[in-house]
């Protein structure tokens, strides 16, 4: 009996896609995928055109290195006109995120891309690792993703960026639609669809149709290295429940993946209460927010007041805009945000972080300085045994982390070796040196 | 009371502060403070019989009179699977209907039982036994009551797979409302000197269609073809589905041929969370809320009612063994040797599973469903409804379909849209869920 033959060609086949079940060869699967991500590029709503850049953000895992790669090729081949980077965050795992991003050096280097890396801890003042106890064992899944979410967006605003690119695959999509639904978080399964809301820094997301079983097997056949340890708090981490459902569901029906991603594009949520109104700026750092805090903020009041769990619930708003017995500056109840030039929610938020002592009120009123520092530094008071903190304290650090990033600075290994790589690339872009990795 | 775990500082080993001590302990009924707890319902409410009884009957009254759907004097067919809240729901309208009752209920109940052993893997004396079982419980009640075979999905009518005519005496602005239905219906009562809505002596058995009025098992060619219809559905997923719509199909049929206007079906809040995240995982996210909402309106001339949706598996069964509600148990649906198991089962497996170590997790689901707004995709015209399910098509206008590529060029020398290579539209769609043999025409 002869092989199987692919469905598209006269060669054997080499695998079963995910979905249909159809055989297909090696060639033609390749073709297949790459025309499906580039697709799903277009049929964003809004997709890039040509000359915008995109900021990749890249953890060295399979989704974002095969993300990578298909980018750089589908904008070489189909001439795109797109302008890309890699954007990785260190959220300060160890055993796990330095391996990761040791591979995402080779990436970048292979590709070529230039590379920028941010991480919490010089952003946020704390490091994953180091918030055990002060979340009590509760899981930190939370604050990675808050934390991560903003730097990602920090740092494309920096970079000039005008689209982040993720590499969201579809299994994840259909997770995701399962623990909303079981944890019953009706806002989130509203959002879904359209994604974040102005001004943030728009969303890419071309892999969603892809099923993780075949980004594998692009990555293998295209001979992509990648990381595949497991982040050391997975266990804790509530998905486990859907994904180990979602294992099961598309084990017995494998078009039970796309099924989800379709049912939560199509669920009638009704209009949120409040919708339409665009969100405003959070009234210490100037990132989106929907309240008067960006979640960012409101976690990071709450874990210096050594009080997380007020932070992942609704009153955590409500303490860390208390004036008073705080670490945040400004005793004028409210912390001031509400005189000073412009009020937290006037104008675009990110032009003005570019020039950090332009008319932000909120660091103005605080800091009273005239210059005000990035106002995670001011906040860095000294507070016992975190180093970083105190490190940078006593550097006199109360600047904006994105100025001395040009500054090699001591304990992060990862700015060190970037340093060569990290320069704007909305000119002349540098290329990486050779790495001996 | 914190003595009773002495030496832990009032809360036992390992356990969060607001949960209650593990040890067992006789505690009074919240409701009347007086009588000993019984059982302890939702998170740690103790109610003691004569409390729970009245909380489940006033939940059932209030689900119907909140929602108003159902005028009086219609006739209701109830959907009697056999099952735990079928049976809790037959008893609780035989007590609302009883004159003893205060404001009684006011309609005209009927019973349907869908006798599916042919796919239960029941051998003929056993699905006797089944059915006789069933009568005698259905005779007891004294409500008209119709036993149908599966089999007899077969020989439906094409029109079944189309909406009836929407009824001129349905609620809105043609018909009357339902407080003038209402007061009119007692005035008529009150001339009629009361046995308006008085119910035969004795139930009527009335078989569905057929030359033959015997209950008796249908030949085994029915049954041969039913089995080879549902072995043809390839998986165990798609062999729910195609039994669940069968049942539908075969009790609006029945509810059609008699003159019903309601059929109210046993769903409990555990089944109805279990419902909702199959429907989500086989692409039904559009028409949750009428897979699992209260009405369903679907087939245009008969409404779906879901009464029991708001109690959960743990009360029905303590009701039905407190006041010896009636059931009888048939097998599961077959599945072969070495097949996965269906979706339907791996999520209530998951359900019930998760909801030990989070013992929130159904009611939050169930909330969450509830949340979905009730007007699904309406169907424009005719041709834009699925055969099977009667819904608004969710095909079109989404990611893959409709507008390919219409934003924007990436780039002078873009490759046609239409490559050869990526998947169809045809494969993009969920593959189809169910192999059905036409039904026999005439």
């Amino acid at each position: 009996m002869p092989p199987p033959r692919c469905s598209r060609c006269p060669l054997p086949s080499s695998l079963l896609r995910s979905r249909s079940l159809q055989p297909f060869c090696r060639r033609c699967f390749l073709r297949a995928f790459e025309s499906e991500t580039l697709q799903a590029l277009r049929n964003s709503g809004i997709s890039p055109q040509p000359g915008h850049a995109v900021a990749v953000a890249a953890s060295g895992g399979k989704d974002s290195t095969v993300l990578a790669h298909l980018l750089v090729r589908l904008n070489r081949e189909r001439a795109l006109g797109l302008r890309l980077a890699l954007l990785g965050v260190d959220e300060g795992i160890g055993g796990y995120r330095d391996e990761a991003l040791a591979v995402l050096r080779g990436v970048g280097a292979a590709l070529p891309l230039p590379l920028v890396l941010v991480s919490h801890r010089e952003l946020f003042g704390w490091a994953l690792d180091e918030l055990g106890p002060a979340l009590g064992g509760r899981s930190r899944c939370t604050v990675c993703g808050v934390f991560r979410r903003q730097a990602m967006e920090r740092a494309a605003r920096e970079m000039g960026a005008d689209w982040i690119a993720t590499g969201h695959n579809a299994d994840d999509v259909a997770e995701t639609v399962l623990m909303n639904f079981l944890r019953g978080d009706v806002a989130r399964l509203r959002r879904a669809p359209r994604g974040s809301p102005e001004p943030a820094v728009p969303r890419l997301k071309p892999l969603r149709h892809a099923a993780q079983k075949e980004i594998v097997l692009y990555a293998h056949f295209r001979g992509l290295p990648y990381a595949s340890a497991e982040c050391r708090h997975a266990p804790l981490a509530f998905r486990g429940h859907p994904r180990a459902l979602l294992k099961d569901l598309e084990a017995s029906r494998p078009a039970a993946v796309a099924a989800l991603a379709h049912s939560g594009r199509r669920l009638a949520l009704g209009a949120a209460p409040g919708a339409g109104a665009a969100p405003g700026a959070c009234g210490r750092c100037g990132a989106v927010a929907s309240g008067e805090l960006c979640m960012a903020c409101v976690l990071l009041a709450a874990l210096d007041k050594g009080r997380p769990k007020l932070a992942l619930g609704k009153r955590g708003l409500r303490v860390a805009t208390e004036g008073g017995g705080g670490h945040w500056g400004g005793g004028e109840g409210g912390g001031g945000h509400q005189d000073g030039g412009g009020g937290h929610r006037a104008g675009f938020p990110y032009k003005e972080l570019t020039q950090p002592h332009g008319p932000i009120s909120a660091r103005d009123a605080n800091k009273g300085q005239g210059g005000g520092g990035f106002p995670y530094k001011e906040r860095a008071l000294p507070r016992g045994p975190i180093s970083a903190r105190d490190a940078n304290e006593k550097r006199g650090g109360a600047k904006c982390p994105y100025e001395e990033r040009a500054l090699p600075r001591g304990p992060i290994s990862a700015r060190d070796a970037n340093e060569e790589a990290t320069v704007r690339w909305r000119g002349a872009v540098t290329s990486l040196p050779a790495r001996s990795r | 009371t914190s003595w009773c775990c002495p030496g832990t500082g009032g809360a036992g080993p390992g356990v969060a502060g607001d949960r209650p001590c593990p040890h067992s302990h006789p505690r009074t009924c919240m409701k009347c403070g007086q009588g000993t707890a019984a059982l302890v319902i939702r998170v740690g409410d103790p109610f003691c019989r004569s409390c729970f009884r009245e909380y489940f009957v006033h939940k059932f009254r209030a689900m119907l009179g909140k929602n108003r759907v159902i005028f009086p004097g219609e006739k209701v067919l109830l959907a009697v699977s056999g099952g735990p809240a079928s049976s809790a729901m037959v008893r609780q309208v035989q007590e609302g209907l009883s004159r003893e009752a205060a404001k009684r209920l006011r309609f005209v109940p009927g019973l349907v039982y869908v006798e599916e052993g042919a796919v239960r893997r029941q051998s003929p004396e056993q699905r006797e036994q089944s059915l006789a079982q069933m009568e005698t419980l259905l005779k007891a009640t004294g409500f008209p009551y119709y036993l149908i075979h599966l089999e007899e999905a077969l020989e439906l009518p094409p029109s079944i797979l189309q909406p009836g005519p929407e009824r001129t005496s349905t609620p809105g602005p043609s018909g009357p409302s339902y407080k003038e239905a209402v007061d009119s219906f007692i005035q008529q009562q009150r001339q009629d000197g009361d046995t308006g809505t008085s119910l035969p002596g004795h139930s009527s058995q009335d078989t569905a269609a057929g030359p033959s009025a015997t209950p008796r098992l249908p030949d085994a060619a029915q049954t041969q073809e039913l089995l080879r219809s549902f072995e043809a559905a390839g998986t165990a997923t798609a062999r729910e589905e195609l039994l669940e719509m069968l049942r539908t199909h075969l009790i609006m049929q029945t509810a059609r041929d008699r003159g019903y206007t309601k059929v109210m079906t046993g769903e409990s809040l555990t089944r109805v969370a279990i419902k909702l995240l199959t429907n989500l995982s086989l692409g039904r996210g559009a028409f949750l809320a009428v897979d699992t909402g209260f009405t369903d309106q679907r087939h245009g001339d008969v409404m779906v009612v879901r009464p029991m949706r708001d109690y959960t598996a743990k009360e029905i069964a303590f009701y039905n063994r407190f006041f010896s509600v009636p059931t009888v148990i048939v097998p599961p649906l077959f599945t072969k040797r070495r097949e996965k198991p269906s979706i339907h089962q791996l999520v209530e497996r998951f359900l019930l599973g998760l909801q030990e170590e989070f013992p929130s997790t159904i009611s939050t689901v169930y909330r969450t469903g509830e949340k979905l707004s009730p007007e699904p995709a309406k169907a424009s015209s005719e041709s834009q409804r699925c055969l099977l399910c009667l819904c608004g098509l969710d095909t079109i206008g989404g990611e893959w379909g409709g507008h390919w590529g219409a934003q924007g060029d990436l780039g002078s020398s873009c490759a046609p849209l239409s490559d050869p290579l990526a998947l169809t539209e045809e494969e993009l769609a969920l593959e189809p869920t169910l192999i059905l043999e036409e039904p026999a025409a005439g």
